[in-house]
C-alpha cells in the first residue's frame, strides 16, 4: 500500500508538472504569473460557477412542489458520470498509454496492481477538477436551498468522490481491450487516435441508447409522476446503475441505498483490477515504439517533399504535421473542434430510430429559409457555431507550450518570431476553420440548393466564422504567451495540464458572449436591411481581429525575446 | 569567423554563469570547446547562436552582430544542439526538408545534397521513417544533416559526437575537417579529450565561467610542463583556476 500511495505521488507531480526551479527571481515571476492565472480562473469561472449553484437552487424549488426534486440530483449525476465518461477515454489513454513510463515503471520492484492502481487514481483525481467546478455548485445549490441536514452534506461527499470512479471504469476497460486487441497494428499513434475516438462514440451512443426517458409518451410520464415521491428518478440511469441508488440515497437519505451503490463500486473497482492485470500491461508493452520500413524513399516521394516551401508555410506544415501525428497533441488540441457535430448527431440519430423518423426537410421546407428572419438565424447560428465550436480549439493555446524544451530552436533559427507566430497562429486557425467553416459551409450549400436559402448569405457567413476563429486562436495564443508551460516531460503535461487551455476557453466563452451581445445590440439600434447588418458585424469582427492580432505579435515578439 | 568580446551572462540578476569571456574562432581552423560540467560550455554556445541573449558584450559572426542583427546572423551558422530527441514524428526527409526551408535552401541542389549526406552518414534507408523510430545516434545523425544542409560558412556543435557509431564519428570528424581545410570555421564542445588533442587546431578552455586558456595545444603543453597527458592538464589548468 505505501509503494502504491508513493507511486500515485510521484505520478501525479510528475503529470501536474510546473516549471523548473532556476533562481529565486525566476521562480517569483513565475508564481507571479501563475497568480494571475489563477486569479484570471477565478474570475472567468465565478459566473459560472454562480449560475450552476443557483440552477441547483432553483431545481429542488421547482420540482420539490411535485414530489419530484430527486430528478434534480438523478440530472446532476447523470450529467457528470457522462461527462466524466467523455473526458475519461483520453485521460486514460494518455496516463495508462501514452506518458511512456510504462517500461521505466516494470523493472521496480512493483505488483501490477500497484502501477494500475496507481495510475487510475492519477485519472480519478484529475477528473475531480472538472466535477469540482461543475458538479459540486449545483449540489450545494440543492442541498441550501432544501435545508439538507448532515446525512446528506456526508452523502454528497462520497458521490462526488465516488461519482467518477465507474465511468473511468468503463472507459478504462473500453481502451483496455480496443489497445490489446490492436497490439500488432503498426502505427500505435494512429490506433490511439481511432480508439479514442471508437470509444467516445461508442460510450455516447450507448448512454444516449439506453437513457429511457426518450421512449416514454406523456401519458406514461404522467403516470410515473403520479407514483409517488421522487417516482421519475431512474429514468436517466442508462448504463450506470449503480446511479439509482445513490440517487435514492442521497435524495431520501438512504443509508441502504448508499450501501448498495458502494458496494456496486467496489465491485466494479474489483472487476477493473482483475480485467487491467490481465489486458494492460500486454496492451501498454512497446506502446513508444514505431515500425519502420528502412526503406529508401522513392525518387517520386522525394521530389515531392523537395520543393522549396517559404519558411511560414514550411513552418505551418511542421506544425500541422506534429499535432497530427501526436495523439496527445490530437486528442486534447484538435479532435473535439471536427468531432462536436457527432454529439448531436447521435442522439439526433437514436431519436431517429426510435420514434420512427422526423420529417427534416418538410421541417426546413415550413420554415421559408428565404425569408429575412431565417437567414438572419441562420447567420447567427454560423457565428455561434463557430464561437461553441471554436471553443474546443486549443491548438493556438498551447503552441508555444508544446515546444518545450525544444523553445530553444525557435531563437537558433534564422526566421523571425513574428513569421513564427504567424504560422502558429495559421496553424490553430486552419483547425478551427476545419472544424466549423467548412461544416457550415457544407449545411449552408445544402439549404442553398434544397431549401432556397439565399445565396448572399454564403460570404458574411464565411467572413463571419473565420473571423470569429482568428478572434478565438489570438485570445488563446496570448494565454499561451503569457504564461507558457516551457518544462515538461511528457506532452501529456504540455496540453493536458496546462492552466493556459482552461483559462483561454473561459476567455473564449467570455469573448463570444460579448461579441454576441454587441451584435444584438448593433442589431437593436440599426434600422438597416439583413445585407447591410451583416456587413457591418463582419467589420466589427474584422475590427476586433486586426486590434487583436497587433497586440498579440507586439507582446508575442517582445516576450519570447525574453523568454530563456 | 566568430568573436566574442567580453561576453558575460548573468541569470536572473544574481547567477554569473559566464564572466567576461573573449575569444574567437578563427576560419579554417577548428576550434575545441572544453570544460568541465556546468563551467558555462552551453551558455556560451547558446549566446553565440542567439538562443540567449548575453547580459554584457558582442558576439559577431562573420562581422554581423547577432543581437543586432540576428536573423542574418543564425543564416551562416549550422548548430546542432545536445538534444537530438526533436521532432520525432517527423519523417527524416520531411525534418530535412523543414530545415531546408527554413534556411532558404533552394529546390536546385536540394536533392543532391540530401542524398550526399545521407549516403556519407548511411541514412539513405531511414529517411522514410519517422524520427521516432531512429536510435539515439540515427537522431543526432539527421540533426546533423540538418544543420549541415544549407552548407553555413560557421559549424557550431555542441557535444555533437556522443550516441555516433565509430563510422558516423569519423565521418563527422573527417567533414569537420575538410569544412576547416576549405576556409571555414568550426567550433564544437566536447568532454572527450582525445578527440580535442586530434581533431582541434585550437582549443578554449572554460571552468565557472571564465576563459582559463585559449590556443593551440603545443602552447597549453608549454604553459603546463608538468602534465605528461592532456587529461592532466586539463585538471591542473581546471584546478589552479
Amino acid at each position: 500500500m505505501r509503494k502504491y500511495l508513493i507511486l500515485t505521488g510521484k505520478l501525479l507531480k510528475s503529470g501536474l508538472g510546473g516549471f523548473a526551479a532556476s533562481g529565486k527571481n525566476k521562480k517569483k515571476k513565475r508564481n507571479l504569473s501563475q497568480g494571475v492565472m489563477w486569479l484570471i480562473l477565478l474570475v472567468c469561472l465565478i459566473p459560472m460557477i454562480g449560475m450552476l449553484y443557483k440552477a441547483g437552487g432553483g431545481a429542488y424549488g421547482l420540482l420539490a412542489p411535485i414530489g419530484q426534486e430527486g430528478v434534480a440530483l438523478e440530472l446532476a449525476f447523470f450529467a457528470g458520470s457522462i461527462m466524466n465518461l467523455m473526458l475519461g477515454f483520453p485521460m486514460i489513454i494518455s496516463v495508462f498509454y501514452m506518458t511512456g513510463d510504462i517500461e521505466k515503471l516494470l523493472y521496480l520492484p512493483l505488483h501490477p496492481w500497484q502501477i494500475v492502481g496507481a495510475k487510475f487514481t492519477v485519472s480519478l483525481l484529475y477528473t475531480y477538477l472538472t466535477s469540482l467546478y461543475f458538479l459540486c455548485p449545483f449540489l450545494v445549490g440543492y442541498g441550501i436551498a432544501s435545508g439538507a441536514g448532515a446525512i446528506f452534506w456526508i452523502f454528497i461527499v462520497i458521490a462526488v468522490i465516488l461519482l467518477p470512479v465507474m465511468p473511468l471504469v468503463y472507459s478504462a476497460i473500453l481502451s483496455m481491450i480496443i489497445m490489446r486487441v490492436f497490439k500488432k497494428a503498426k502505427n500505435k499513434d494512429f490506433l490511439s487516435i481511432i480508439s479514442v475516438i471508437l470509444s467516445l462514440v461508442l460510450a455516447f451512443g450507448i448512454s444516449s441508447f439506453t437513457s429511457s426517458m426518450g421512449n416514454m409518451g406523456n401519458q406514461q410520464l404522467m403516470d410515473m409522476l403520479m407514483k409517488g415521491r421522487n417516482s421519475l428518478m431512474g429514468l436517466m440511469n442508462g448504463i450506470f446503475p449503480s446511479l439509482r441508488f445513490l440517487e435514492k440515497g442521497v435524495a431520501e437519505g438512504s443509508i441502504l441505498s448508499m450501501l448498495i451503490f458502494l458496494g456496486i463500486t467496489a465491485l466494479a473497482l474489483v472487476v477493473f483490477f482483475l480485467i487491467a492485470e490481465r489486458l494492460y500491461f500486454a496492451g501498454a508493452m512497446g506502446m513508444r515504439e514505431t515500425t519502420a520500413r528502412r526503406k529508401a524513399v522513392s525518387s517520386r516521394e522525394s521530389h515531392k517533399l523537395n520543393r522549396r516551401r517559404s519558411p511560414r508555410q514550411a513552418y505551418l506544415l511542421k506544425e500541422l504535421r506534429l499535432l497530427i501525428r501526436t495523439p496527445i497533441y490530437f486528442m486534447n488540441c484538435v479532435m473535439l473542434v471536427f468531432l462536436w457535430p457527432l454529439f448531436f448527431l447521435i442522439p439526433l440519430v437514436i431519436q431517429f430510430s426510435k420514434s420512427g423518423g422526423i420529417d427534416i426537410g418538410g421541417l426546413l421546407s415550413a420554415l421559408d429559409l428565404g425569408s429575412t428572419g431565417a437567414s438572419a438565424v441562420v447567420l447567427f447560428v454560423v457565428l455561434c457555431v463557430s464561437l461553441g465550436a471554436g471553443l474546443f480549439n486549443y491548438v493556438a493555446g498551447t503552441a508555444i507550450s508544446r515546444e518545450g524544451k525544444n523553445f530553444q530552436f525557435m531563437k537558433a533559427i534564422p526566421v523571425s518570431f513574428r513569421t513564427q507566430l504567424q504560422a502558429k497562429l495559421l496553424s490553430g486557425l486552419y483547425i478551427g476553420v476545419g472544424g466549423t467553416t467548412l461544416y457550415c459551409l457544407i449545411i449552408l450549400l445544402v439549404l442553398m440548393g434544397c431549401f432556397g436559402l439565399p445565396v448572399w448569405i454564403l460570404p458574411f457567413a464565411l467572413i463571419g466564422s473565420v473571423l470569429a476563429n482568428l478572434i478565438q486562436c489570438l485570445i488563446q495564443l496570448f494565454m499561451d504567451l503569457f504564461h507558457p508551460k516551457l518544462t515538461w516531460e511528457s506532452e501529456q503535461q504540455a496540453v493536458k495540464q496546462n492552466m493556459n487551455v482552461m483559462v483561454g476557453m473561459l476567455l473564449n466563452l467570455i469573448a463570444g458572449v460579448g461579441i454576441g451581445m454587441l451584435i444584438f445590440w448593433l442589431y437593436k439600434i440599426l434600422s438597416l436591411p439583413l445585407t447591410a447588418y451583416a456587413a457591418v458585424v463582419c467589420v466589427l469582427l474584422a475590427a476586433i481581429s486586426f486590434l487583436l492580432y497587433k497586440g498579440v505579435m507586439a507582446y508575442g515578439i517582445r516576450r519570447i525575446e525574453s523568454l530563456e | 569567423m566568430i568573436q566574442l568580446e567580453h561576453v558575460s551572462k548573468v541569470y536572473n540578476g544574481t547567477h554569473k554563469a559566464v564572466d567576461d569571456c573573449s575569444f574567437s574562432v578563427e576560419d579554417g581552423k577548428i576550434t575545441g570547446f572544453i570544460g568541465p560540467n556546468g563551467a558555462g560550455k552551453t551558455t556560451t554556445l547558446k549566446m553565440i547562436t542567439g538562443i540567449l541573449e548575453a547580459t554584457e558584450g558582442s558576439i559577431t559572426l562573420d562581422g554581423v552582430d547577432i543581437k543586432r542583427n540576428g536573423v542574418e546572423a543564425k543564416k551562416k551558422i549550422g548548430f546542432v544542439s545536445d538534444n537530438p530527441d526533436s521532432f520525432l514524428r517527423l519523417k527524416g526527409l520531411e525534418y530535412l526538408n523543414f530545415m531546408a526551408d527554413i534556411y532558404d535552401v533552394p529546390t536546385e541542389g536540394r536533392s543532391e545534397k540530401i542524398k550526399e549526406m545521407a549516403e556519407r552518414f548511411e541514412m539513405a534507408d531511414a529517411l522514410g521513417d519517422k524520427i521516432l523510430s531512429y536510435s539515439h545516434g540515427m537522431r543526432q545523425k539527421i540533426m546533423v544533416m540538418g544543420a549541415l544542409l544549407h552548407s553555413p560558412s560557421l559549424w557550431i556543435l555542441d557535444e555533437p559526437l556522443t550516441g555516433l557509431d565509430p563510422k558516423a564519428a569519423f565521418e563527422l570528424k573527417d567533414m569537420m575537417r575538410e569544412h576547416a581545410d576549405s576556409g571555414c570555421a568550426v567550433l564544437f564542445s566536447t568532454h572527450v579529450l582525445e578527440v580535442a588533442e586530434k581533431l582541434c587546431d585550437k582549443v578554449v578552455i572554460i571552468n565557472k565561467g571564465r576563459i582559463v586558456f585559449q590556443g593551440t595545444l603545443d602552447q597549453l603543453r608549454q604553459d603546463y610542463p608538468e602534465g605528461t597527458s592532456l587529461e592532466e592538464i586539463f585538471l591542473a589548468v581546471t584546478e589552479h583556476a
